[in-house]
């Protein structure tokens, strides 16, 4: 009897039907877990099935500021991009800062990006030169 | 060896199982006279039989497919009201970033989304499956993952049910019975695709913010619901516990047949209220609802599929040449009227039209019946027109992308969408007003009039365009003009701080207001 699963999985991996299905599922199971093991943005739920989650909700305030000036992101990028960038999303906010500094060569971008919890509290990341550190 | 196609590998069936249906399309031989083809001899089924044994009544398979893909060409049409956010400001973030190259810009998407509405339509009526599925399945993956502009999960599982879609057996071999059991390992890894989906979502909402019912409430937004919620024993935390039960539950019930009579009613009940409550998930719920077909009883499907089983043409007789020219002749009349809403260019008309004529010709093995064939291209090609013909699609389109532009700096192509937009929606007050507004910044100040007055007539109880109209009166000299109109202006919109502050700089002759009128729509 205990050998039943193993001599099922032999069976499963023997046909390329069987071997799609063990592939499929492992990444089905895999790919999530990044999201509490590997990813380094909390805001980042994609690919992770986390409908409606808490982190959903949290709201984020980008700024961004050429060469200390505030820079209005809605003459350069369009709202829905904005729109993602509110809700914390790093790959984002650190491309539309590498967008700048390649339009602006030689000035400094500064990014800063805002986050209240659901519980009240606030987290902030950036506060530096894009240009120079292009990740949040 | 290599095994032929075809060619089972062999192993020992599982005891009990039934099995008609071994190869990956349930055909039976077609006999010249198209009579009902005998029920198959059973088949033994290669193990595990949890994946390869696993059996649905073909009527439960088509009508997942008539209702899974009607829904997706819905999804697809009203995606193109997006398409202007697509290449913006020449600016993307795909999902993969080596998939940045091959982004879509908007003329791209509102093009591919078009195609896929079409496609989806035929599919759903059974016509060419085993070649459109992987076709819209390859296209939908490529606009999703290519930009984080579509970030929803609920389109993340369609790209993976399109997939996995894409090795079912779809298809209704001529003169198959509808009570026929079909074979499809990839049907039942769909359902544990959804299981895996309810067990991480689950998974998600165990923290503290789920759990004490303190994340729900902001969510759900629906007054009646949130009264509901809150009349329940334990208000919102029962309500949060009941969800992760469920979610729970579902994950296991969705691929467990002797759970199904449970899964069903619950799992489409949860889905219809997802829906009910105002969250914004597009068709999803009815995406959820389609596939929950697939847990219905098989008894029950196969009476209804006994009472409706009435092919009325599908075994007609039919000429090529009638065949063809009933799947074109429907574009013939379509493609003006297309032309006069749908945003797309000329040129692009040559592209269903040359897949109508394409997949219209007359090959009876592979696309069946000639006169169902044609008769589906008729379907899709009349679906996109009703629904432009019922939504607000076109309107929105030429409305974010006039927006769009605009905003970006790009005046001239916002000129051109407003202008497509009134040629669409000639009483459109917001094309009229940003017309205005764009004229009045190049200085054509009699065409900003024209098109504030039109404002004013499309949008009586608005403001702005009469306040549009006084700025320019004021500019003029005329401030007794500018007055009137400022105060017919507040009189449409009493509750309007910019028309009250307008009537009172203008009362005091001060020259206080501002030279624009307020960018405050799309």
């Amino acid at each position: 009897m205990k050998a039943l699963p193993v001599s099922s999985l032999r069976a499963l991996v023997s046909t390329w039907r069987g071997r799609f299905i063990a592939v499929y599922l492992v990444a089905q199971l895999l790919i999530p877990l990044t999201y509490y093991t590997a990813r380094r943005d909390p805001h980042d739920e994609r690919f992770a099935w986390r409908m409606f989650s808490p982190m959903r909700m949290i709201q984020c305030e980008p700024t961004y500021r050429l060469d200390g000036e505030p820079f209005a992101l809605g003459a350069r990028f369009h709202e829905a991009w904005i729109e993602i960038a509110r809700r914390g999303r790093f790959a984002v906010i650190e491309a539309m800062g590498a967008r700048l500094c390649r339009e602006h060569p030689g000035h400094a971008v500064e990014v800063r990006v805002v986050c209240r919890q659901l519980g009240g509290g606030a987290e902030e990341w950036g506060g530096y030169d894009m240009c120079k550190v292009p990740e949040l | 060896m290599a095994r032929r196609k075809g060619q089972k590998s062999g192993r020992k069936a599982p005891s009990g199982a039934a099995a008609p249906t071994p190869s990956r399309s349930p055909t039976p031989a077609r006999s010249p006279a198209r009579s009902p083809a005998p029920a198959r001899s059973p088949a033994p089924s290669p193990s595990p039989a949890f994946w390869f044994g696993f059996e649905l009544p073909l009527a439960k398979l088509l009508l997942v497919r008539l209702a899974l893909f009607g829904v997706l060409a819905v999804d697809a049409f009203l995606q193109i009201s997006h398409a202007p956010r697509y290449g913006a400001g020449d600016f993307n973030v795909a999902h993969f970033a080596f998939l940045d190259a091959i982004a879509p810009g908007r003329q791209t998407f509102l093009l591919v989304q078009l195609a896929e509405c079409y496609l989806f339509v035929l599919i759903a009526l059974g016509v060419l499956t085993r070649v459109l599925v992987p076709i819209t399945a390859t296209l939908y993956a490529w606009i999703y993952f290519s930009s984080q502009l579509d970030s929803y999960q609920h389109h993340y599982l369609v790209a993976l049910v399109l997939l996995l879609a894409c090795f079912v057996p779809w298809h209704r071999p001529a003169g198959a019975r509808l009570d026929q059991p079909v074979r499809s390992w990839a049907i039942r890894l769909i359902l544990v695709q959804l299981a895996i989906v309810y067990l991480w979502a689950a998974i998600a909402k165990l923290q503290i913010h789920w759990v004490d019912g303190s994340a729900l409430p902001l969510q759900l937004r629906t007054p009646w619901l949130r009264h509901l919620i809150e009349a329940l024993p334990g208000g919102w935390v029962s309500a949060s516990a009941g969800v992760l039960a469920l979610e729970l539950f579902l994950s296991v019930a969705v691929w467990c047949r002797p759970l199904w009579r449970f899964a069903a009613p619950l799992g489409i009940a949860f889905h219809v209220g997802i829906e009910l409550s105002g969250l914004e998930v597009g068709l999803f719920s009815y995406v959820m609802v389609a596939l929950y077909l697939l847990t219905i009883p098989d008894g029950a499907v196969r009476a209804a599929a006994r009472a409706l089983a009435r092919r009325a043409i599908a075994d007609r007789p039919l000429s090529p040449l009638a065949a063809t020219a009933i799947a074109i002749g429907p574009w013939a009349i379509a493609a003006p009227l297309a032309l006069l809403r749908l945003p797309f260019d000329r040129a692009a008309l040559l592209l269903p039209l040359g897949a109508a004529l394409l997949l219209a010709a007359p090959r009876p093995r592979a696309l069946g019946p000639a006169l169902a064939t044609a008769a589906a291209h008729v379907a899709a090609a009349l679906v996109p027109l009703a629904l432009c013909a019922a939504t607000d699609v076109a309107v929105d389109y030429y409305r974010f992308w006039g927006g769009s532009a605009r905003r970006l700096g790009n005046l001239d192509e916002s000129r051109a969408a407003y202008g497509r937009l009134l040629e669409v929606d000639p009483d459109n007050g917001n094309a009229h007003f940003q017309l205005a507004r764009l004229a009045e910044g190049t200085g054509a100040v009699d065409d900003a009039v024209a098109h504030y007055r039109a404002a004013q007539q499309a949008e009586p109880g608005r403001a702005r365009g009469y306040l549009g109209e006084a700025r320019i009166l004021a500019q003029r000299g005329d401030r007794d003009g500018a007055l009137a109109r400022a105060r017919q202006g507040l009189a449409a919109e009493p509750a309007s701080a910019d028309a009250r502050r307008l009537v009172d700089s203008l009362t005091r002759g001060a020259d206080a207001a501002p030279a624009r009128a307020p960018d405050d729509s799309p």
